[in-house]
């Protein structure tokens, strides 16, 4: 498996321990970890095939499109599926703006995705502006990328690393717990997943577990 | 051990009468025919299933979170939507025995017929595809508004260290000062901010306990850590926003004492962004020269609660033991949010039990006054208790604390309690039960 060397120079470069530390750090621990602990068998992605992923943006006026994992982009991208009007997904919005903003402050890159059906441009960047997401809010309508990551459910993140040419994915899951279930609210979330692997990753530690089930709203599938 | 031992018996002065106990009413059986057209269509009868059972709240500017009164709104999450009905998760609806007013169940003639119309190409029918409108509000002739004077802000996820006790409530005292007892017939819950504001339960007040904690708190309405006075919320009906009003049977009424004020605990649920409450209540009236009865609350509740981390029990009630026979005319229960499930029971004279209310899945979140299709009578020398179930795990989800913690808590009324509504059947036994209510918190309170 291909270990993000490349990844952690850019993010650490000039912050705390030096970069090499750091990923001789990340490679002793991979050397430690069971095969149980996921790290192992991650899916994988190469540059080109992510590269096919051009999605509209919503909030330019003049539908402009976006390469979500642009090959002179960062080696961190994180993709969140969100929609308007599920509730479980905009409770999390408080979670997806510290998570961004995490995201950002390591120099990765956060982009909200929009596979709902029915979704469209105004809509999904009224709902942007209303709930204060700062990030590019991007729409799937052929679902096209959710259909690549495997996505069932709003809200979900997936949180890939790149080196090289290939892109692993390292977390997909929810981005906290404050959903044990539909119907099953925590008052307020205790752990944040999402935020808790991206530190993990940037620390060179493994990431513990790779992979969580998502709560949310099924994601209708767009007719064949 | 009989449900009549350990609990302590709240005697009314006998009043001997005989009465027929009314047989419980079976649940109406969907009418089958006309759903197993195939496949069926939106204008056939899809759109009249979403209409009646969802778009009561799926509608623009009402509780559910989107709108389903289109065709494409309904065939864009149709799994979805089939997937919470059969979950038992919509519509809300908690009680899973018994006839109430606003009952809301899916017939699975209703679901299978979704489930052929999604299979069958969720086609429209003839013409173009039907609006769905959300039902016009019931007839409500409002005596009395009461507004809140200024907006109360939520935020966008509630915090952890802002309430002490119940959490993500907040406290409003309505000034009447009546200058004349009041007859209500119904309530009306006006939510600002629908998709937020989840429960309000109500308490008319005299004691001036709930006047005094809004002028203690600066802000609009109070922090609200449990009751106000003896009498605890919830002691004259709670409404579930978008489940329609409070409204009692014709022949019953709340009684308002003369310089009353109205004390609201509006619980609401952050939804990702800064809510304004602004809640309007509205009062509707008896009609001049309509007799009808008082009716009188009395707890079943739990008076401390003490339970330890990572453990499950079952709480029950003080026994309350009826010595006048009364009209059951409503059941409102409140639990900590680590309750899953309760249940109350009448133990009637001839030994027989006749479980009132039964909810194995208990929300605190989607709870309600439950007023039964008609008056149950209950005989003097009826027993009843109320049991609850509570999971302080850390495995619960709903558990607010995580890891779990010890809880120890008495406080009045309790946090397990459901209040019964009744009028009594000879006005002679009414005496009794007015004070009835207060005796029974008072005792509550000393343990
Ligand atoms: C009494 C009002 C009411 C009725 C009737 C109702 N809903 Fe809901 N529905 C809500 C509310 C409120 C929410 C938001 C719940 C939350 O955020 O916790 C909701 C949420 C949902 C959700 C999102 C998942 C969830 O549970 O949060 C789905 C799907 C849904 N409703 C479907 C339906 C369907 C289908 C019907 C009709 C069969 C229906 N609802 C009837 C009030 C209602």
């Amino acid at each position: 498996m291909g270990i993000t060397t490349v990844l952690l120079a850019a993010l650490l470069a000039g912050t705390g321990p030096s970069a090499s530390s750091a990923a001789a750090r990340y490679e002793a621990s991979i050397a430690e970890t069971p095969p149980s602990s996921g790290e192992s068998t991650l899916p994988t992605f190469t540059q080109d095939r992510l590269a096919e992923f051009v999605l509209t943006d919503a909030k330019d006026v003049t539908g402009a499109k976006r390469i979500v994992f642009a090959a002179d982009g960062p080696d961190l991208v994180v993709v969140a599926f969100l929609s308007t009007t599920c509730p479980i997904a905009n409770a999390s919005v408080p979670e997806i703006r510290r998570l961004h903003k995490g995201v950002k402050e390591v120099g990765g890159r956060l982009v909200a995705v929009h596979p709902m059906l029915g979704t469209t441009a105004e809509s999904a960047a009224s709902h942007a502006k209303e709930r204060r997401l700062e990030m590019p809010i991007l729409l799937d309508p052929e679902q096209r990328l959710v259909r690549e990551f495997k996505g069932t459910v709003v809200p979900e993140v997936f949180i890939l690393t790149r080196s090289g040419e290939s892109w692993t994915l390292r977390y997909r899951g929810p981005l906290d717990n404050l959903y044990a279930e539909i119907g099953r609210r925590r008052r307020n979330a205790t752990q944040a997943y999402a935020r808790e692997v991206i530190s993990q990753i940037v620390s060179g530690r493994p990431v513990s577990i790779t992979r969580r089930p998502a709560v949310g709203c099924l994601i209708e599938k767009v007719a064949p | 051990m009989s449900d009549r031992e350990g609990g302590a018996l709240i005697g009314f002065g006998l009043v001997a009468m005989l009465v027929i106990l009314g047989r419980p009413v079976q649940d109406a059986e969907p009418e089958a025919d006309t759903l197993t057209i195939d496949p069926p269509t939106w204008n056939g009868q899809i759109g009249a299933i979403i209409e009646t059972r969802c778009v009561t709240c799926h509608a623009p500017g009402r509780s559910g979170p989107f709108s389903l009164t289109t065709i494409e709104a309904v065939r864009n999450r149709a799994t979805f939507l089939i997937d919470v009905i059969e979950a038992g998760r919509m519509p809300p609806w908690l009680p899973k025995t018994g006839k109430f007013q606003h009952q809301r169940v899916v017939p699975d003639a209703e679901v299978s017929a979704i489930r052929r119309w999604m299979a069958g190409g969720a086609r429209i029918g003839e013409g173009p595809p039907d609006v769905l409108t959300a039902a016009v509000d019931e007839e409500f002739r409002a005596g009395l508004v009461l507004e809140m004077p200024a907006a109360y802000e939520i935020p966008e996820e509630s915090d952890p260290a802002w309430h002490s006790g119940e959490l993500d409530v907040h406290g409003v005292n309505f000034p009447i000062g009546n200058s004349e007892p009041l007859k209500i017939r119904a309530i009306r819950h006006v939510p600002a901010a629908p998709q937020s504001m989840r429960v309000a339960a109500f308490a008319f007040d005299t004691s001036g306990a709930a006047r005094y904690l809004d002028d203690r708190d600066p802000r609009v309405g109070f922090l609200m850590g449990g009751d106000a006075g003896l009498r605890p919320v919830g002691a004259d009906g709670v409404i579930l926003t978008g489940s329609g009003d409070f409204r009692l049977p014709a022949g019953f009424h709340l009684p308002v004492e003369t310089g009353s004020d109205l004390l609201v605990q509006f619980q609401y649920q952050p939804t990702g962004k800064v809510e304004r409450l602004k809640e309007r209540i509205e009062l509707e009236f008896v009609p001049e020269n309509e007799g009808s009865s008082a009716l009188r609350w009395l707890p079943l509740a739990v008076g401390r609660v003490e339970i330890d981390a990572e453990q499950v029990a079952t709480f029950t009630s003080q026994t309350v033991v009826l010595e006048g026979a009364v009209d059951l005319v409503g059941l409102s229960p409140r639990a900590l949010e680590i309750c899953t499930s309760m249940r109350v029971d009448a133990v009637l004279p001839s030994g027989d039990r006749r479980r009132l209310l039964n909810i194995p899945d208990w929300d605190h979140h989607q709870r309600e006054s439950y007023i039964p299709v008609s008056p149950i009578r209950l005989p003097a020398g009826t027993a009843l208790v109320a049991s609850f179930d509570l999971d302080n795990t850390s495995g619960n989800p709903r558990n607010p604390d995580d890891p779990a913690a010890a809880i120890r808590r008495g406080r009045r009324t309790g946090i397990l309690n459901v209040i019964i509504h009744v009028a009594a059947v000879d006005p002679a036994f009414d005496d009794d039960l007015v004070s009835a209510g207060d005796r029974i918190s008072r005792s509550l309170m000393r343990r």
